[in-house]
Parts: C-alpha cells; structure tokens; sequence
C-alpha cells in the first residue's frame, strides 16, 4: 500500500475522534438522541439534535426571565405596604389578572376576545335602552 | 452524509464512517492527525474502517485486495479523510452541510 506522503489537506493535530464523541454524547441522550443514532447512524443527524439542545436552553432561559417577572410583579402588587411606616393610602395592587402574552397569536386572541366583549356591552346597553323607551311609551 | 460507493469484481460497495467505525479503528490506533507522517500504517486501516458501515464483518485481507486494485488513489484518500471528517464535523459546529454522494470507479 501506498508509503509515500499523502497530502490530504488535513491538519495533523491530535484529536482523538473518540474521546470527542464520548464527551458529546450524553449530552445528547439528554434531547432523546438514541445510541443507535449516535453511534450508527449517518453522522449528521446529530446536528438536528444539537439545534433542539439549543432551543430547549434557549426556552430554559426564557422560562427563567418569566418566572423572575412574575415574582417581580408580585412583589410590585404590595410594595407601598412593604415600608414600617408606609404612606397614607398605600394599598396592596391586585396581581395580574391573567399572564402575561408571549406570543402574537396569543395577543390576537385576546384582541379578539376583548372586541366580543366590547360588543356584547354594546349590544346589552342597546337592549336595555330599547326597554326603557318601550316602558316610558307604554307608561 | 458523503458516501463512496465502489465496485469490484462486479460486486458494490459502499464505503461510509459511523462514529462507530470511527471508534473502532482508533481503538485498534488509528489517528488521523498522523496520516501523513505514518501514511503506510494509517491509509490502510482508515479504508477498511470505511467498510464497517455498510459491510460489517468483511475480512481484512479482502479489503486489502480490493485497495490493491483502486485507481486515483491519492485523490481517493483526500475524498475517505473529508469523510472521516464528517463523523466529527457537526459536534464541533464546523458543518456546512456539503453532503454528497461521490462516485468511484475501479480499474480492474
């Protein structure tokens, strides 16, 4: 076989191939890669894998900036009372009524519902206006 | 995923690297950092970890016929490192998703 040197473009640098994919792996486990996958399969599906690492850090730390609003919020609600001596007219805030929109779909929904209900009142006042000129002609 | 696909003796074959092929012939001592300097020791063991993907079990001295017979072989072995490369590639965030399917032919 052939003895003369190869330039293959490569870098001679000791990096075992092994010990990389021993250390990346269990990491990988953790997003539901298979060891089947990992180590059979065609190479490049760990890239999939790797994307979901992300993005599940990425919500982690999402979850984590919410978890810490909402304690912020609640501490708001009742921070005029807070002080030894508050001052006069201080109050407890109610807390949030409901949580807090994430995404747009969800504000959309909301728009949506609020415009029900906007026309719903409309619609009552219209009734019981209705009522009231019916009652004073028959009156 | 880059695969070869080669024929001998009228038989295909198809040389790919799964980390698992990978694991196998750098325990066995292959290291790729040293393929330049050790080319006779380290040529013929990263081809035949190219077997073990799709022809598990397939004896050494086959492979080394088969190897025997292989034309271009340099540019060969520049194509079996890229794809060896590729076992690693994605872990390390250097992919750019070059997946092809290259073709070999034999002169016999």
């Amino acid at each position: 076989m052939g003895s003369e040197p190869v330039d293959t473009g490569f870098s001679s640098h000791n990096l075992n191939y092994t010990k990389v994919f021993e250390e990346i792996f269990p990491h990988l486990l953790t997003v539901g890669m298979t060891y089947e996958q990992f180590w059979y399969k065609d190479p490049h599906i760990a890239k999939h894998y790797l994307k979901a690492m992300e993005i599940e850090a990425s919500r982690r730390n999402t979850d984590a900036w919410l978890q810490g609003y909402y304690i912020y919020k609640a501490i708001e609600s009742y921070v005029e009372i807070l002080p030894a001596f508050p001052k006069k007219g201080a109050k407890v805030h109610p807390y949030l009524e409901a949580p807090i929109l994430l995404t747009e779909a969800e504000t959309e929904r909301k728009k949506e519902e609020e415009k029900r209900i906007k026309h719903e009142q409309m619609k009552q006042k219209m009734l019981l206006r209705t009522l009231e000129i019916n009652s004073r002609k028959g009156g | 995923m880059t695969k070869i696909t080669i024929t001998y003796e009228g038989k295909n074959y198809t040389l790919a690297y799964s980390r698992e092929s990978v694991r196998m012939i750098e325990q066995t001592g292959f290291d790729i950092g040293k393929i330049e300097s050790m080319p006779a020791t380290m040529i013929p063991q990263l081809f035949y970890g190219a077997f073990a993907m799709y022809h598990k079990g397939i004896k050494r001295k086959q492979v080394d016929e088969i190897w025997k017979s292989m034309s271009k072989k340099d540019e060969l072995i520049v194509a079996l490192v890229e794809m060896y490369g590729e076992t690693i590639e994605d872990l390390l965030g250097e992919n750019e998703d070059n997946t092809k399917n290259a073709t070999w032919e034999v002169s016999q």
